[in-house]
């Protein structure tokens, strides 16, 4: 009686995040906390005193909150924004928030090391949390 | 200047409580929304207002919305000012025009996101949607305590790019 071999199969590894670009900078996205990519046409300003905090923009239904990112990430004021703007629209651990991006660049395995150099990897958990 | 009314909503169920007039006014292109029944009077405002505004034999202070939300300054000769009283304190909003007024059900104004943690939690109650529009609903006693602290110096908001088209 032959006995089946098992071909050891190495599948590669899922791309579980996505990389965007924003600017010069390189960004990456869990793909599980990602809710949408879309092009906003309009959005209302909300006055608010973190820069950060752009206003609020109509997506599918729902006002969700449109912060650049920029300043998060340390740039000295935010962008401005040319609409309609390619926005990653993320849940984040104070609900749902759209960023404008420049592009979607790709996908990218997480625990591929290679890349950290040049991408910062952020935790949309946080994307909506305290500032300063 | 006239402000046109929006039609009444349609019949509600006996449940629903009913809708509150609100004065929409805008602000740099954008429209806000505060209850008309906080809204005593609204003026006609030139170029040198004051610090404070008389209106039947009362004097308010003057509160001008584009520099409590650090836009740039009007270029419109003439501005409007609304004399609102809230629970402790008034004051004269100076706004850029009075749009309208609008019924709005207190269930249709949504909080604002936790996203937003600062001054503005004070200022706006949540949001409503006036047609396409997303209009951020004022605070009345959150707003008028500002008119008591020394507003900031306007700064351009870079990032604004404009106002909703709607």
């Amino acid at each position: 009686m032959l006995r089946r071999r098992t071909a050891a199969v190495v599948s590669p590894p899922r791309p579980s995040l996505v990389v965007c670009a924003l600017g010069p900078r390189r960004i990456a996205l869990p793909v599980g906390r990602i809710v949408a990519v879309d092009r906003i046409a309009s959005y209302t300003p909300l006055p608010a005193d973190d820069p950060a905090t752009l206003g609020i923009a109509l997506h599918r239904g729902r006002l969700i909150p449109l912060v650049d990112l920029g300043p998060r990430l340390g740039s000295r004021g935010a962008r401005p924004l040319t609409l309609p703007a390619l926005c990653v629209v993320v849940r984040s651990d104070h609900g749902e928030l759209a960023f404008p991006v420049d592009e979607v660049v790709g996908f990218a395995p997480a625990g591929d090391d290679r890349f950290r150099e040049t991408v910062t990897v952020l935790d949309p958990a946080e994307l909506g949390g305290p500032y300063g | 200047m006239g402000l046109r009314r929006d039609p009444a909503p349609s019949a509600t169920p006996a449940t629903t409580p009913p809708a509150r007039r609100y004065v929409v006014f805008s602000l740099a292109g954008v429209e806000y929304a505060i209850v008309a029944a906080h809204v005593k009077h609204s003026l006609p405002a030139t170029a040198g207002l004051g610090t404070e505004v008389r209106c039947q034999d009362r004097a308010y202070p003057l509160l001008d919305l584009r520099a409590l939300f650090r836009l740039a300054p009007s270029a419109e000769p003439t501005r409007f000012v609304l004399v609102v009283e809230g629970t402790e304190r008034s004051a004269g909003l100076v706004v850029d025009a009075l749009v309208r007024l609008a019924p709005l059900e207190e269930a249709a104004i949504q909080p604002l996101s936790p996203v937003f943690r600062g001054r503005e939690r004070e200022w706006f109650a949540g949001l409503a949607r006036l047609g396409s529009r997303i209009v951020p609903v004022i605070r009345v006693d959150g707003i008028l305590n500002e008119a008591a602290a020394p507003t900031v110096p306007a700064l351009p908001r870079a990032a604004v790019a404009g106002p909703a088209a709607g």
